[in-house]
């Protein structure tokens, strides 16, 4: 059952890498690898309980704030020219 | 007392993610985090009334929640439709839409939810209105008769 | 197979299938702004499917709370992300495509 909803994630995850490598934009790119970002997290999670390891979850929590930090840092770099 | 609300909040979020309380060294690194966090946070200014709105809020943000899950699941099915159907029903669109939210803590939540509802999206917050991007224009029409709005302003507590 | 099995099972199936979709949808829609219909909103209904679905086997209630902060974060950053490349593509000078655009190609 886990497994099967990793490789359907993972399914959804190689179309998103398409869009990403196609572009056309860098707002696109930026777009697919948001997406990827929510995607892994899950497929973290799932990977977690699939090896019956939960201690998993710690690692996605992380993961999902630093992803959304990426996607934020990214775009205020594009924004503003600077991080700072 | 949103100082003691923050510290409230940053303990029960460690003893979750801890779930132990016999290290006496971990307990004391936790606390070292805390004491460094809300340090922090005081320096950055972000402990202020848009941060704790006040038990109010919260109370009236579970009566909202409801509303947000069912339009989500809606607006999932809706992408879910146009994504199948081998025309792609779509024909995009930007309109203005003016909004009356008193708060900024409303507005961002009315933008937020526009973008969970099915067929559109917030592009851009000006003080004359929001930009959407609408799939279709039925989309567009569905936020102009302001069932959201009222809401919002029900959970924004101004109405 | 207990029923607390099936329930996530039937969970697990429909947060794939919108996560599927979405992934899809990105590939297909014409232009970046229908775009963000197909990823910014199916993300947040997949996770939560997701996520509920794994709640019913999770083993102690730690592992549940920790699930709802997953779910929680993502409910909340997903929708604002999404608004940000938004607004930055918008400021960037991106024009939306329309029915017009592809009538004159």
């Amino acid at each position: 059952m886990y497994i099967a909803a990793i490789i359907a994630l993972m399914v959804g995850a190689f179309l998103i890498l398409i869009r990403a490598l196609r572009g056309p934009t860098a707002y696109d790119r930026i777009l697919a690898m948001n997406a990827m970002g929510t995607k892994t997290v899950i497929l973290v999670a799932l990977l977690g309980f699939a090896s019956g390891r939960p201690d998993f979850l710690d690692l996605a929590i992380v993961y999902a704030l630093v992803s959304f930090i990426t996607t934020v840092a990214i775009l205020k770099y594009i924004e503003a020219g600077r991080l700072d | 007392m949103r100082y003691l609300t923050f510290v409230l909040v940053l303990c029960g979020f460690y003893a979750v993610l801890s779930g132990q309380f016999h290290n006496s060294f971990l307990m004391a690194v936790g606390a070292g985090c805390i004491a460094l966090i809300v340090f922090l946070g005081a320096r950055m200014g972000i402990v202020d009334e848009e941060s704790y709105p006040g038990p109010g809020v919260w109370l009236r943000a579970l009566l909202y929640a409801p509303y947000l899950l069912w339009q989500v699941i809606i607006s999932n099915i809706d992408v879910l439709k146009r994504v199948l159907s081998p025309s792609m029903p779509v024909s995009p669109r930007m309109v203005r839409v003016p909004y009356s939210t008193k708060t900024a803590f409303g507005t961002v939540t009315y933008a937020n939810s526009i973008t969970l509802t099915p067929g559109t999206v917030t592009v851009e917050v000006t003080d004359d209105g929001l930009l959407i991007h609408a799939l279709t224009a039925e989309a567009a029409d569905g936020l102009k008769d302001g069932s959201m709005e009222a809401q919002v302003k029900r959970l924004e507590g101004t109405k | 197979m207990e029923w607390t099995h099936t329930v996530t099972a039937v969970f697990l199936g429909l947060g794939c299938l919108f996560s599927l979709a979405g992934s899809v949808g990105l590939l297909r829609f014409p232009d970046f702004y229908s775009r963000l219909h197909a990823a910014g909103k199916t993300d947040s209904l997949a996770q939560m499917l997701i996520l509920g679905g794994l709640l019913f086997v999770s083993p102690d209630w730690g592992v549940s709370a920790r699930l709802a902060i997953i779910a929680v974060i993502l409910f909340f950053t997903a929708p604002t992300a999404t608004h940000a490349i938004t607004k930055a593509a918008r400021l960037d000078g991106l024009e939306p495509w329309t029915k017009e655009d592809a009538n004159h190609e």
